[in-house]
C-alpha cells in the first residue's frame, strides 16, 4: 500500500511497533494511522519525523488500544528490522514459520 | 490392563484433591480477576495499574502475545486436568503447551480478553495460574518419582501441599522482596537440584533411623549462580513448616527491596554468612508460635485424606512378561533401558515419556497428545501425570507386563523416544522465540544439537550427559549446572553464545559450571559441541561419562579443542 509514497531510502529506516492490548499481539503503525499486523504496512520515518509520530502513535497507547510503544530500526533500504529480535517480532517465531502474520493472514482470506 | 483400583475411588491419585474452600477461593480470585481486566480493556486502569494483577494472576506480555503460565503443583496432574489442559491448547492457544522447568505449563498465544475465560475452564479441572509469577512463594516442586521411589522415606507430595496451602493464603508473604522457589523430596538420593534453590528439602535418617528432613538455603541461578548452604540436616516432618516459615520471616525482614540484583535470598545468606544467617532463623524458631505452624498427625492425615492412591497388585507373572517382550522388540528394549525407573514394588516400573524427539522443541506437546497421554494415563498408571524439571512426562505406576502395550501406543502418537538422560534429551527455554526477556534463540540451538546427534547408538556410546539452554541469564533452562551450559547473548541485535562446561545439578556434586571461552555464533556453538564430544569420546577412560573426563581433564583441553581452528 504505502511502498511508493513511503520509498525505501537511507535516511529513512525508522518505523513504530507495539502490542495490541485485547490480545498482544504485533502491530506495526501504518501511514493511515492505523496498526498493523503485517511489517510491510509499517511506515517509514526518517529518524527527524520519529518524534513527531511517537506522538501521533503514543494517543493509541492512551486510547488504550496498544501497549509497550517503541522505534524500531531497520536495515537501510530494507523492510527488514535491525535485530533478529524485531526479525523475530515481526515474522513470528522461527521454530512456527507457519505463525508468520503474513501466512496467517492467507489462510485466513483464502482458507 | 491392569485392575486399576484407588484407596479413594473417587479421588484423583497422587494429588490433592480440591474441596469446597478451594474451588470457592478461586472462583473468588477468577472474579477478582475478570472485572480488572474488564477495567484494563475499558481503560478505567493504566498498564502500570495493570501489569502487577495480570502477573499474578500468570499473565506476562512477551514477544508475540499474552502468554499464560499455568501451574502444575508438584508437577502433577490426573488425566481429567490434562484434558482441560488440551482443551485450552486446542480452543484459546495453538494447538500446543510448553512444559517448563519448574513443572508449570505455558501457553504462548493467549488472548488478554480471553483470559478470565482460560481460567474458569481451569478453576473446573482444579488448576489455576496463581503464584506462577511475581514476588511471591513460586509453585512448589518435587521430585517426579514421589509416592514410588525406592529410596523414599517421606512422601513429599504431602509437605508441598502444605507449602503450597500455607504460601497460597499467606498474607504476609504476597509481597516478598523478590520471587521464592522452593523445592522438596521425600528421598536422600537428589533428583530435584535441591542446592540451587531458595529453598531446598531432601529427606535423611537420623541416628535414631526415623526420617527427618535436610534444608539447603540461598541456592539460585540467574546472574550470580550460588550453590545453597545447609541450613539444618535434623528437621522433624511435624516442625518442617514452622521452620520453613522461620526462613522465610528472616527473608523478608532482611532481603534486600531496594536494588533487584541483591533481593534474592541467595544474597541474603551470603552477605550475612550461613551461620549468622541460621542464628537469625533459629532466633525467630524459638520465638514464633511453634505450635500454630506443627503439623500434628490430625491436620498430616486431613491433608492425605484428600490424596488417591493406587492399590498396586502383586502380579509374579510381570517380570517374566516384560522380559519375553524386551526380547523380542530390540526398540522396546531400549526404551526400557533408557526411560524406565524402578518402583518400590518389584512389579511396577515408572517410565519417563520423553517430549524430546529430534528437531522438535524440548517440552513441548500438542493438544492431540495431551489428549492421547491422558487416555493412557487412565489406563495404564491410574489417571496419573507427572510433570518433570527436565521438561518430559512420567507414568508413575505401569505393571511391568503392560509396559509393551503401552509403549506401541506411544509409538502411535509419536511419544516415545528412547532419549532419556541421553544428549538428545536437552532442557531448553523458549528463548527469543517467545520470551520478551531473551537476548537469542534457544529452541533452535536444542533442535540443531539434537539433529547432530540423531543416531541412537550414538546417544548411548556417549551415555549419561546434561544439556541445558538459556537465551539469558535468567537461565531457567539452568546451563549454569548442565554438564554443558549455553546461554545466549546479545551483540549490537545478534545472537551469540557462551558455552559452560562441567555443572551439575544435584547435591552429591552439584556444581556449578565454567565459562570456556569467549561468545561464539550459532554455527559455531553447534560445532564446539560437537568438537567436545568428539575429544570426549576419543579420551575417555573405561565408563567414563562426559562429566567424569572433564573432571579428569580438566577445561583446558576442551577449550583448546573448540577455540583451536575458530
Ligand atoms: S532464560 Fe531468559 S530467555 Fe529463557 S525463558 Fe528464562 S527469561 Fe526467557
Amino acid at each position: 500500500m504505502a511502498a511508493e509514497t513511503n520509498a525505501l531510502s537511507e535516511e529513512k529506516c525508522h518505523i513504530i511497533t507495539a502490542n495490541r492490548l485485547s490480545d498482544g499481539r504485533v502491530v506495526w503503525f501504518t501511514e493511515q494511522g492505523y496498526w498493523s499486523v503485517l511489517l510491510e504496512e509499517a511506515y517509514i520515518f526518517s529518524k527527524e519525523d520519529m518524534e513527531k509520530a511517537m506522538e501521533q502513535a503514543q494517543q493509541d497507547v492512551e486510547k488504550q488500544y496498544v501497549v509497550g510503544l517503541y522505534g524500531v530500526e531497520l536495515k537501510p533500504t530494507t523492510r527488514i528490522p535491525l535485530t533478529t529480535r524485531e526479525r523475530i517480532r515481526a515474522f513470528g517465531p522461527s521454530t512456527h514459520p507457519e505463525f508468520n502474520p503474513r501466512a496467517i493472514q492467507e489462510i485466513s482470506t483464502h482458507g | 490392563m491392569d485392575n486399576q483400583t484407588a484407596t479413594q475411588p473417587n479421588l484423583a491419585v497422587g494429588r490433592y484433591n480440591y474441596d469446597e474452600i478451594d474451588h470457592g477461593f478461586l472462583q473468588e480470585r477468577i472474579n477478582q480477576f475478570r472485572s480488572q481486566v474488564e477495567r484494563r480493556l475499558k481503560g478505567e486502569l493504566s498498564e502500570e495499574e495493570f501489569k502487577p494483577l495480570r502477573l499474578m494472576n500468570g499473565v506476562y506480555l512477551q514477544l508475540h502475545s499474552y502468554m499464560l503460565r499455568v501451574a502444575i503443583p508438584y508437577g502433577i496432574l490426573s488425566s481429567k486436568m490434562l484434558r482441560g489442559l488440551a482443551y485450552i491448547a486446542r480452543y484459546y492457544d495453538r494447538g500446543y503447551g510448553h512444559f517448563t522447568t519448574r513443572q508449570n505449563i505455558q501457553f504462548h498465544w493467549t488472548k488478554l480478553e480471553e483470559v478470565p475465560d482460560i481460567l474458569t475452564h481451569l478453576a473446573s479441572v482444579e488448576m489455576h495460574a496463581i503464584q506462577t509469577s511475581g514476588n511471591c512463594i513460586r509453585n512448589v516442586t518435587s521430585d517426579e518419582f514421589a509416592g514410588l521411589a525406592q529410596d523414599e522415606l517421606i512422601d513429599p507430595r504431602i509437605y508441598a501441599e502444605i507449602l503450597r496451602q500455607w504460601s497460597t493464603l499467606h498474607p504476609e508473604f504476597a509481597f516478598l522482596p523478590r520471587k521464592f522457589k522452593i523445592a522438596i523430596s521425600g528421598s536422600p538420593n537428589d533428583r530435584i537440584a535441591a542446592c540451587f534453590y531458595d529453598i531446598g528439602i531432601l529427606a535423611r535418617l537420623d541416628s535414631q533411623k526415623k526420617p527427618v528432613f535436610e534444608i539447603w538455603v540461598g541456592g539460585g541461578l540467574g546472574r550470580i549462580p550460588v550453590k545453597g548452604k545447609l541450613i539444618r540436616d535434623d528437621v522433624a516432618p511435624e516442625s518442617f513448616l514452622a521452620y520453613v516459615e522461620a526462613i522465610l520471616r528472616v527473608y523478608n525482614m532482611y532481603g534486600a527491596r531496594n536494588n533487584l540484583y541483591k533481593s534474592r535470598i541467595k544474597i541474603l545468606v551470603q552477605n550475612m554468612g550461613i551461620d549468622a544467617f541460621r542464628e537469625a532463623v533459629e532466633k525467630e524458631y524459638q520465638v514464633m508460635d511453634q505450635e500454630k505452624f506443627k503439623l500434628s498427625p490430625e491436620i498430616m492425615e486431613q491433608i492425605n485424606q484428600r490424596f488417591g492412591r493406587p492399590v498396586l497388585q502383586d502380579f509374579p507373572e510381570a517380570t517374566k512378561i516384560l522380559d519375553q517382550h524386551r526380547n523380542e522388540n530390540p526398540e522396546f528394549n531400549r526404551w526400557i533401558k533408557n526411560n524406565s525407573h524402578p518402583h518400590f514394588h518389584n512389579d511396577y516400573f515408572a517410565v519417563v515419556i520423553a517430549l524430546k524427539n529430534i528437531g522438535e522443541t524440548p517440552g513441548d506437546i500438542t493438544a492431540d497428545q495431551m489428549d492421547a497421554v491422558a487416555n493412557l494415563a487412565d489406563q495404564y498408571s491410574w489417571g496419573e501425570i507427572r510433570v518433570t524439571h527436565l521438561q518430559n512426562i512420567v507414568f508413575g505406576h505401569v505393571r511391568k507386563d503392560q509396559l509393551y502395550k503401552l509403549w506401541k501406543e506411544l509409538v502411535k502418537n509419536d511419544l516415545a523416544s528412547a532419549n532419556q538422560g541421553l544428549i538428545t534429551d536437552i532442557i531448553c527455554c523458549p528463548g527469543m522465540d517467545y520470551c520478551a526477556l531473551a537476548n537469542a534463540r534457544s529452541i533452535s540451538i536444542a533442535r540443531e544439537i539434537a539433529k547432530c546427534f540423531a543416531d541412537i547408538e550414538l546417544q548411548e556410546k556417549i551415555g549419561s550427559i546434561k544439556i541445558g539452554i538459556d537465551g539469558c541469564i535468567n537461565s531457567c533452562a539452568h546451563h549454569h549446572i548442565t554438564n554443558i551450559g549455553i546461554l545466549g547473548v546479545d551483540k549490537k541485535g545478534e545472537e551469540f553464545y557462551q558455552i559452560k562446561i562441567g555443572g551439575s545439578s544435584y547435591k552429591d556434586d552439584a556444581e556449578i559450571g565454567s565459562i570456556l571461552g569467549a561468545a561464539l555464533t550459532a554455527e559455531q556453538v553447534i560445532e564446539a559441541v560437537k568438537k567436545m564430544i568428539d575429544f570426549y569420546l576419543d579420551k575417555r577412560e573405561e565408563k567414563e561419562t562426559f562429566i567424569d573426563t572433564y573432571r579428569r581433564l580438566g577445561a583446558a583441553p576442551f577449550k583448546e579443542i573448540v577455540y583451536a581452528a575458530a
